[in-house]
């Protein structure tokens, strides 16, 4: 009866944390990331950003690069452990890394929505950076919801991205591949706008739940059993840990970029039909002139690899392709395969864009 | 079509063929079936004349398990796609956001009104006191750390590092000033026009 006890043992301990991270997800507050695996310096904190510097034991090239998380988890799944983080494999292959890691927002960051987070606070990053560095354009990497704002930004303040890399960009959402997108359209705008006139911002339980909508088997079973297999694995119960206390690190959502993600990104598909306005001013993709790397998931089952593919095609960019790699969505910063084949590549690509420091 | 000799096989395959044609689950479904009824009896066949040999039941075992949440997955996929579904879903959340902001506004009207009349303090009141009672508790504590480890001739450096330090915040004040837009020489400008304007108010 091992199996049973350990397996329902495993699931005792997700219920908890489940519940705790509920708890925590009708206020602002986030539990405390684990101590973080390489060490950083922040040098910048205004509006909702904290910019971590993780500086290159041997730098070798020129542009540093400022890396876009998503607003929705934390960060530390880019630095998870020692041999399995983005951020260690990016600081040895040569380039000085920034991280914006947002911070949550409260009931009276409400009214932040895309204009103020790419308008001014990754704005405000870049420039913290370009002053840092003393330099006139930064290599910017976006992850998921950070792949967006990054692109935002990119058309929007062209001049200071010198090559842009997207991974798992939302960018096309008028594809309906995920069965879960079917759900989310059933649901009306009332809906939505009523979730921010409740809250305030879109707590962080609904957006955990949102997430395990996508995979319910996965999160009620699957994912215990799978410990309970791999439970001789050197590491994977280290590392089982630190990934559920990831998954359950979800912040809210500010209220008015909540709104726009849903209705205007989501349901009218405004910006692969060109008429997503950030701050008033229209978003034109054909502004993006920098080389580009549009990395697609192929297993992403968050954001379908339909959604971001066509990306490609809408850009000004003469330097442009899809890198398309065999994982999933989160498994494009936190597998072993991504670490040894896709981050290299994307790193390599990087380095062939820039040049040595001088 | 080999249904009539019975052969379990034939069956899975046919199944299988239709399945292709027609939908995931039913793929799924078939893949179930196939080793719920081939693979887990032969597996414990082999298991009971090999003298409990159990490692091709068990992992038979873990393939019929990974058959049904596959299953499991494309029904959930199923049930997500279907119209009448997601209509449930979807008025469903919304009557209960509904209810709720009845609900909240329900109780902000007799807790944020009846309860201070009461004489009772509001939950912001608290969170707002309990806040300020956490700031002066580390106040307290740092600056009883700072005297116990400074001898007392050093109490007077104290207070220059305070000063130096309230100058070095003036500047950083500046600099996010600049930061933020903030041009000396135009606002020197704007001073000096403001100064140089003449009253007209008696």
């Amino acid at each position: 009866m091992s199996l049973f006890n350990d397996i329902a043992g495993y699931w005792l301990d997700g219920a908890v944390r489940t519940l705790d991270s509920i708890g925590r997800g009708f206020g602002s507050q986030v539990a405390a990331d684990p101590p973080p695996v390489t060490p950083y310096k922040v040098i910048y904190e205004g509006g909702k950003v904290s910019l971590r510097h993780y500086r290159a034991p041997n730098r070798i090239q020129a542009t540093p690069i400022v890396l876009v998380y998503a607003l929705i988890k934390r960060p530390f799944v880019l630095d998870l452990q020692p041999g399995k983080s983005v951020v260690e494999l990016l600081l040895k292959r040569g380039f000085d890394v920034y991280l914006i890691d947002w911070q949550p927002p409260t009931r009276a960051d409400a009214w932040r929505g895309f204009d103020a987070y790419v308008n001014q606070d990754l704005d405000n990053a870049v420039r913290a950076v370009q002053i840092a560095e003393d330099i006139d354009q930064v290599n910017i990497i976006g992850y998921c919801f950070g792949a967006l704002l990054s692109l935002l930004y990119a058309a929007l303040h062209p001049e200071k991205v010198k090559n842009l890399v997207t991974l798992t960009t939302p960018y096309d959402m008028g594809s309906r591949d995920l069965a879960i997108y079917n759900l989310m359209d059933r649901i009306d705008d009332r809906g939505f706008e009523l979730i921010a006139k409740i809250y305030g911002n879109c707590p962080a339980w609904m957006v955990n739940s949102m997430f395990t909508a996508m995979a319910p088997m996965h999160h009620a079973l699957d994912k215990y059993v799978g410990l309970y297999r791999n439970a001789e694995r050197d590491g994977y119960a280290e590392m089982f840990e630190l990934f559920e206390r990831w998954m359950q690190s979800d912040v809210p959502l500010a209220g008015r970029i909540f709104g726009e993600l849903t209705s205007e990104i989501f349901k009218a598909n405004k910006l692969a039909k060109g008429e997503f306005k950030v701050g008033g001013r229209l978003v034109d993709l054909s502004q993006i002139t920098m080389p580009i790397l549009n990395v697609v998931a192929e297993h992403d089952d968050v954001v379908h690899p339909n959604s971001s593919l066509k990306l490609i095609d809408k850009v000004g960019s003469a330097d442009k392709r899809n890198l398309s790699f065999p994982t999933g969505h989160i498994g494009a910063v936190v597998s072993a395969g991504a670490l040894k084949k896709m981050w290299p590549e994307i790193a390599g690509w990087l380095a062939d864009r820039d040049h040595p420091l001088m | 079509m080999n249904e009539k000799d019975g052969s379990k096989p034939a069956v899975n395959s046919e199944v299988k063929a239709m399945s292709a044609k027609n939908n995931p689950m039913l793929d799924e479904m078939a893949k179930l079936f196939e080793v719920v009824t081939v693979e887990l009896p032969a597996a414990a066949a082999k298991s009971l004349l090999a003298n409990g040999d159990r490692g091709a039941l068990r992992q038979a075992g873990w393939k019929a398990y990974d058959a049904y949440i596959s299953l499991a997955n494309e029904a959930a996929n199923g049930l997500y796609a279907n119209r009448a579904f997601g209509e449930v879903v979807g008025r469903g959340i919304g009557a209960a956001l509904q209810v709720q902001r009845v609900v909240d506004a329900a109780a902000s009207a007799v807790f944020g009104n009846l309860w201070p009349a009461l004489g009772l303090p509001t939950e912001a009141a608290v969170t707002a006191l309990r806040d300020d009672v956490k700031a002066l508790r580390q106040e307290v504590r740092a600056l009883s750390e700072e005297l116990k480890s400074q001898p007392a001739e050093d109490a007077l450096d104290g207070v220059e590092d305070y000063a130096a330090a309230r100058s070095a915040e003036a500047q950083n004040a500046a600099a996010a000033m600049i930061w933020n837009g903030y041009h000396p020489e135009q606002a020197r400008t704007r001073r000096g026009r403001k100064e140089g304007k003449k009253s007209v108010a008696l």
